[in-house]
This record gives structure tokens, C-alpha cells and sequence, in this order.
């Protein structure tokens, strides 16, 4: 290693500390400083809403947890970050452009070169720059590989064109990862690059979309001859796949966590509490109901974490948590909304005997969730052939 | 009955006077007053809004299942306008108050579309309370004084509101008696009168309505005594009526669905065709299916001649039971089957979602009326043995 030095030096090592002790030093600094008006907020904020917040953690070395601490990250083992990741959910702290810290971070400390990683790991570290997503195309959602969007050789440049959709937070992103095809003339996975671009260029536009909350939250990114140089290629030309694929490891286990359903339910109770129904049977047995499976979820998510914090290697069946997770999410949104009566139909917060809740919150944020991050359909299709082997 | 013939030049009538019309619908989201007089007009002019006022009240004194017809097609079309809030709910019920000179007069400015009205009936926590209201109403010398608050009023910017009020009686120590209601005409211009809009999920809104000492004219009485019958006919017609702009909604969402799903492409084939979406694809069918007959059931029994109160009710609420929780998870669905599109507002589906969402809790959501068919059902069969 070289003398070049990422983020600010870590105050002790975390893995050392017990579990508890080390839950308790995240949780205080969560409570004691995480502004009360960004808890659980129903979309993902502009990050100017958030930025305080962002660089306190910055400040504290905190902003990474799962990077090793050479990289400017808290270095936690997968205990450690589970615990860390548990705590995020469970004050409803919103998430950090995860793309940066989740993604190109994770990606470029893999495969990426010391120069890439010098250029780019600071700037993420030190919230400068805000990553977005370029995956999914018009025509390629769940059939990710078929991808269109080309980038060819000029010079040292890649030029690249075609239309990447449903990025998230593109508008906000000074920076963009797509996976962009170099060569059209091989099996589909194996044409593909991993590239990073400055979105700061008048190749690349964006059009934020309205989803049927009424937020914009996703966008269309056109790319027209955008620029970006050779040196930001990831990984080897046209094993853009592998580079990606390597990402869906130990993040699977986050969308499975039961934190969103368990937000539900706390919202469900808000709500029939404020309806008079807690204690109506025909209410408590469908309360009931949910809060089993979610407890069961959590029993199922603790397996799969055990594992992970065991330092193995997830298997195919860990499809199964999301698909459980984001359905109870579901499930619960919509019991939210039966509940709440007339009040089922109201949009943005509202008032319910002497709270304010925003009733259709957790539904417009359930619902998108059996879409992304591969549809409960394409889990559901991993599951039956690479762990049931039909 | 309607006869077919009528029902078919109806519904090809209402077609094409109310076409779908998506940049009109979007237009009117998060602006008062959420749909279009001069559409509200039209419709007057085709006699939707008379369409249950017997002829000699100026109506063209059809039955229920061509108001249904025409709240299907509004329902399909995703249309703004409160069809059944102001042209089923509010002329049903002031086509069943004694006759007199308000009653005639509005009645006439209702069918007319002169006057948009609609019912105001609930407390603000929502119960479905059909027996007492949280308005309080003091005889005057000239009329009535009122305070209270009526929240849930479907159309937030109405001419005027239907509500009924429980007097309170000086010789039972100022409590309500609530055999002794009265059913008033309340100006929306009057004095003390305050609507606050709630924004609703498909961007329309509903009135929270605060009254402080409004005073109102002894003129504005539409009916006293037990005015319940004659409401709680009028709201079960409104349910059903509501139930058909589900309905309406719920073809709109399993068409579009089963277009995308014959025209998107994924992993080089039609997703239509993937075994596990056509079975989808099936059920939603089976279940929107379900529902109108359903809905075609309850018609029938809720506009028979003579039917008994608690029939008509038990048939509306076994169609609302049905249908209001159909059209919630087959909006779900259809979303889930197109995927992130699906989810975006600019794609017309969410607007059919949403509009859902917002117009399901109306006179009672499926909950809501799944209980009140458990109760007739058992009581009724109480009676019979
Ligand atoms: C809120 C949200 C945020 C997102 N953020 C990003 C982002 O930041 N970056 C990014 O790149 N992408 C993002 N996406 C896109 C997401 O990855 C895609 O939506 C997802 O891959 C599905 O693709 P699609 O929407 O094109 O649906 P399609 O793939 O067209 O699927 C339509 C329907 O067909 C089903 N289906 C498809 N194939 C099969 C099959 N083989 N068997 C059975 N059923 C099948 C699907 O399950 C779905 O029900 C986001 C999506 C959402 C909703």
C-alpha cells in the first residue's frame, strides 16, 4: 500500500468490541443526532434535505461501514455491519445514495485500479459525489442482459449511446455506473462492460419520472455520443457481468430485511389504534396474522444472517427472504389502508384523532418492492430452479 | 328492469359523451374543484343526473341498473366527475323527501346540474353512522342554528350539502334524540360554513366541513321524522353505484394489463407468455368476472319492487364486500405485471389505481360492508327460523 490516505482514521476497531457494546455506541449516536423530522420519511430525499446528517457521519468515519478501513470505511466484519445495518432500519434513517457506498465503493475496492479508486473512493466518502444506478433500459428490466446502450472505442474515450430507465435519484447523481455493451457480436452476457461517467456532460440528459405517489424519485438517462474515459472501465472489457454479479452478494440479504414490514405494522397499530379497532377480534386475528409472518421473516432473516456473519457464502435460497419480506410489506400496507376507512383514501399526511399519518406511505413504498432488485416473479423463478431443482 | 336495448344505447351513449380522456383527468388533479362543470353540464343534458327521478319529477324515472350502466362506462373512463356522490346518491334521496317548494326547487337545480350537491354524514373519525351525526342543531326563530363538523364530504366545492342533523331537545336536557332527525338543504355560501380539502389519492379531494353557528332558514328542511329509511336507501343505491364505477375501473386496469402483457418482451419472448403471469392474468379475470355478477345480483334484488329494507341492504353490501376489495388487489396486480412502469404516473394505470384507492371507502369500504352482510345475514336469518 501506499502512503495515500481514504476518509478520516477510525476511532478504534469495532470488531473487537462486544455486540452489545458496539449496538449501543450506533444506536446513541443515531438517537442523540438523527434529525426526528427525517425518520421514516416516505421517499428518498434530495440529498441537500440530508446533507447534514451525511457529513456528520462523514466526519466520524462512519459513512462506509462495510468498507475495509484502509479504504476510509468503519471495516466492519459481517456481524458487525449486520448489526449496523439493523440499527439504520430500525430509526428509519434514510438511506445514503447506497449506490456509492453499496456499489462503486464495494465494486471499485474489487475490481477497480488504485488510480480509479484514488479518484473516486474520497469523493464518496466525503459526500462530493452522489451515484446513481444505469442498469435497466426500456427493453431490458428483468432480462437485464439484453441490454442496448452501446459504448465504442474513440481515442481514449468511450462514446456511448442509448437510454437507460427507472434510475434512481439520477437528477440528484453527479455520477453514474451503467453497464453498457462493447461488443454485439457474443452471447449477451458476454459483451457487456462496467463503465463509470461524469453526468456533468452534454451527451447525457435526464428526465425525472413521476411515479403514481406523485414524487420523482426514478429517470430516464439518455445518452447522446456522452464521453467517458478508457480508464473508467471497471474490471476487464466486455466482463461487465461478472463485475455486476459480484455486487449480489451479501446485499441480498438487506432487501430481506424485516425492517420495512415491521414499519408497517407499527403504522397499522397507529392507525387502528386511532380507529378504536385494536382490541376488535375480527381486526387482531388479521394483526396477528401479519405479525407472525413477520416474526417468522425475522427468524428466517436471522439464519440467513448467521451465515453471513459466519463469513460463508450466501446460497440461491436466499431469494426467499425478499420475496417473504417484500410480500408481508404488502400485506401490511394493505390492511393499513382497509383500516383506516375513509381515511384509506387520503393522500400525504393526514388526521386521525389526535395523530397525523400518512396512511398510503407504506403502500406506495411496498408496492414498487416486488419489482426491483429482481421481481418476486425472477425470484421465484431462481428458487424453483437452483434450489428445488425443477 | 331496463331493457337490454335501452341499457346497450345507454352505455354506447355514455361512451362516447365521456370518453377516456387522459389529459383531461390529470388536468384536473390538485385543483378545485377536481372535475369539470361544464362535463357536469353534459351530463345533465344526456339526463344521467335524472336518471332515477320518476318522470313526474321532471327524471326519466329508469332503475337502478341504468345508473349503474353509466357509472361503469364513468368508471372506465377514469372520469373526475362525482357521478355517484352528486348524480345517483343526492337526486335518489331528495326524489324520495316529502314534496314541497325547496325539495321541488332543488331537486330541479340538482337534475339540472345548476346545483352540484352530495351528502355530508360523517364525523371526522369516519364512522359509518348513519344514526347519529356530530353536528348539533338548535331550533331559531327563523330556522336552525348549527356547529359541528362533517368530514369525508365527497365534493369538497358542492352548491350545497344534504345532511342530516339530530335537534337537540331542550326537554331532555339538550341531548339529541335521534328518532327526530331532519334532513336539511345547507347552502355551501352560508355564513360559518368552512371547507377544508383533503387531498385524496387520484387528486381529488373530500371536504372536512366545520360549521360555527351557521344559521340556517326553517325553508332549507327537506324531510323531519325518521328520516333514516329514505337515507339509508339512498346511500345503498350510491354503494352500488359505486361498486359499478369499480367495476368500470377494474376492466379499464385488466385491459391494459393484458395489452402489456401481449406486447412486452422480455428474454425474447412475449411476457404473456410465462405460465405463472397468464395464471395471474386468469385469476384477475376470474375475479373481476366474479364481481360483476355479483354486482348484477345485487342490482337485481336492491331495485326489485317492494324489497325489503334489510334485503336491499344485505344485497348492496354483499356486492360493495366483493368489489371493493377486487378492484384494490386486481390495481395491485395489474401493477405488479407491468412492472416499474406500472408504477410510474405517466402510464394511465396509475390513474385508474389511484382513483380506486380514493373512491373505494365511499358509503363504506369493503370491510366495512363485509361486516354489515355478516350482521343482516345473521339477523335476518334470526328471523326466518
Ligand atoms: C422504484 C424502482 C426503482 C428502481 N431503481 C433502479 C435503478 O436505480 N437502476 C436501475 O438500473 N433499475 C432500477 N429499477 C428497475 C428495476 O430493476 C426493474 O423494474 C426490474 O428489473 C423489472 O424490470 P421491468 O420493470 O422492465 O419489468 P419487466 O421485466 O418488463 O417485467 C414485467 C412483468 O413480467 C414479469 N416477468 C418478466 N420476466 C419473467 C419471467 N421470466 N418469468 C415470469 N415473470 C416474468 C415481471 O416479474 C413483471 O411482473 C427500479 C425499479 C423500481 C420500480
Amino acid at each position: 500500500m501506499t502512503e495515500f490516505t481514504y476518509g478520516v482514521p477510525q476511532e478504534q476497531d469495532w470488531n473487537a468490541l462486544g455486540d452489545d457494546e458496539f449496538r449501543k455506541i450506533i444506536r446513541t449516536e443515531f438517537e442523540t443526532n438523527y434529525p426526528q423530522e427525517l425518520r421514516f420519511l416516505p421517499h428518498r430525499p434530495p440529498f441537500a434535505m440530508v446533507a447534514d446528517w451525511w457529513k456528520r457521519m462523514s466526519a466520524r468515519g462512519w459513512i462506509a461501514p462495510f468498507w475495509p478501513a484502509e479504504y476510509g470505511g468503519m471495516g466492519l466484519a459481517a456481524r458487525k455491519a449486520l448489526i449496523y445495518h439493523e440499527e439504520v432500519e430500525r430509526w428509519g434513517i434514510t438511506r445514503f445514495q447506497d449506490h456509492g457506498i453499496q456499489m462503486v465503493g464495494p465494486v471499485l475496492i474489487q475490481w477497480g485500479t488504485e488510480e480509479q479508486r484514488r479518484r473516486y473512493l474520497p469523493s464518496i466518502l466525503n459526500c462530493e459525489n452522489i451515484w446513481c444506478q444505469g442498469y435497466s433500459e426500456p427493453g431490458s428490466g428483468s432480462d437485464l442482459a439484453s441490454l442496448q446502450t452501446k459504448a465504442v472505442l474513440d481515442g481514449d474515450d468511450f462514446v456511448i449511446n442509448g437510454q437507460k430507465i427507472w434510475t434512481t435519484m439520477a437528477h440528484d447523481a453527479s455520477h453514474i455506473f451503467i453497464l453498457v455493451r462493447t461488443d454485439p457480436n457474443v452471447k449477451k452476457q458476454e459483451g457487456i462492460s462496467f463503465v463509470l461517467a461524469d453526468m456533468d456532460q452534454p451527451g447525457i440528459t435526464v428526465r425525472p419520472i413521476p411515479d403514481m405517489s406523485g414524487y420523482a424519485e426514478f429517470c430516464e438517462v439518455f445518452f447522446d455520443d456522452a464521453r467517458t474515459p478508457q480508464d473508467n472501465l471497471v474490471g476487464e472489457l466486455n466482463k461487465g457481468w461478472t463485475v455486476a454479479k459480484s455486487l449480489l452478494g451479501f446485499e441480498r440479504i438487506f432487501i430481506g430485511s424485516p425492517k420495512l414490514p415491521e414499519y408497517a405494522l407499527e403504522v397499522l397499530e397507529t392507525v387502528a389504534s386511532a380507529r378504536g379497532v385494536l382490541d376488535d377480534p375480527v381486526f387482531r386475528d388479521k394483526y396477528v396474522r401479519l405479525q407472525l409472518d413477520v416474526e417468522h421473516l425475522g427468524a428466517s432473516y436471522k439464519h440467513f444472517a448467521d451465515i453471513v456473519a459466519r463469513g460463508e457464502t450466501l446460497g440461491a435460497d436466499v431469494s426467499m427472504l425478499k420475496v417473504w419480506a417484500t410480500e408481508a410489506f404488502q400485506k401490511a400496507a394493505d390492511l393499513i389502508i382497509e383500516t383506516a376507512g375513509p381515511l384509506g383514501a387520503m393522500k400525504g399526511s393526514t388526521r386521525m384523532g389526535n395523530v397525523d399519518v400518512n396512511v398510503l406511505a407504506p403502500f406506495y413504498k411496498a408496492r414498487p418492492a416486488t419489482i426491483y432488485g429482481g421481481s418476486n416473479e425472477i425470484q421465484r423463478n431462481i428458487l424453483s430452479k437452483a434450489v428445488l431443482g425443477l | 328492469m331496463t331493457d337490454a336495448d335501452t341499457l346497450r344505447m345507454l352505455t354506447e351513449a355514455a361512451a362516447a359523451a365521456a370518453p377516456f380522456d387522459a389529459k383531461r383527468v390529470r388536468g384536473w388533479r390538485d385543483k378545485a374543484p377536481g372535475f369539470d362543470r361544464a362535463q357536469w353540464t353534459v351530463m345533465a343534458e344526456q339526463g344521467w343526473l335524472s336518471i332515477l327521478v320518476p318522470e313526474d319529477l321532471g327524471g326519466l324515472g329508469l332503475e337502478l341498473d341504468a345508473a349503474t350502466a353509466i357509472a361503469q362506462v364513468l368508471g372506465y373512463a377514469a372520469a373526475p366527475e362525482p357521478f355517484v356522490a352528486a348524480g345517483i346518491v343526492a337526486p335518489q334521496l331528495l326524489a324520495s323527501c316529502p314534496a314541497g317548494e325547496t325539495r321541488d326547487t332543488v331537486l330541479a337545480d340538482v337534475i339540472s346540474g345548476t346545483k352540484v350537491a352530495c351528502i355530508a354524514h360523517l364525523n371526522p373519525s369516519g364512522e359509518l353512522a348513519f344514526g347519529s351525526t356530530a353536528v348539533r342543531a338548535r331550533k331559531t326563530a327563523s330556522g336552525y342554528s348549527l356547529n359541528g363538523e362533517y368530514r369525508f364530504v365527497p365534493v369538497p366545492d358542492a352548491d350545497a350539502f344534504i345532511a342530516p342533523v339530530v335537534l337537540d331537545r331542550a326537554e331532555q336536557g339538550g341531548k339529541p334524540d335521534l328518532c327526530q332527525a331532519e334532513l336539511l338543504w345547507i347552502d355551501a355560501g352560508l355564513n360559518g360554513i368552512e371547507v377544508e380539502r383533503e387531498t385524496t389519492a387520484d387528486g381529488s379531494a373530500h371536504g372536512w366541513i366545520r360549521l360555527t353557528n351557521v344559521e340556517v332558514p326553517a325553508a332549507a328542511q327537506l324531510a323531519a321524522g325518521d328520516i333514516w329509511p329514505i337515507f339509508d336507501a339512498a346511500s345503498d343505491y350510491g354503494t352500488i353505484g359505486n361498486c359499478a364505477e369499480l367495476l368500470g375501473n377494474m376492466e379499464r386496469c385488466l385491459e391494459l394489463t393484458l395489452e402489456f402483457l401481449k406486447t412486452r418482451s422480455q428474454f425474447g419472448q412475449q411476457i404473456g407468455k410465462f405460465q405463472v403471469l397468464q395464471h395471474r392474468a386468469v385469476d384477475l379475470w376470474m375475479n373481476k368476472e366474479v364481481a360483476r355478477h355479483a354486482l348484477t345480483a345485487s342490482v337485481a334484488t336492491v331495485m326489485a319492487p317492494d324489497v325489503p329494507a334489510a334485503a336491499r341492504a344485505q344485497a348492496t353490501s354483499s356486492a360493495k364486500a366483493r368489489i371493493g376489495q377486487t378492484a384494490l388487489h386486481l390495481g395491485n396486480d395489474a401493477i405488479q405485471l407491468h412492472g416499474a412502469i406500472g408504477f410510474t404516473d405517466e402510464y394511465d394505470l396509475a390513474l385508474y389505481v389511484n382513483r380506486a384507492i380514493a373512491i373505494a371507502p365511499y358509503l363504506g369500504n369493503a370491510a366495512e360492508h363485509l361486516k354489515r352482510y355478516g350482521e343482516l345475514k345473521q339477523r335476518r336469518m334470526e328471523v326466518s327460523t
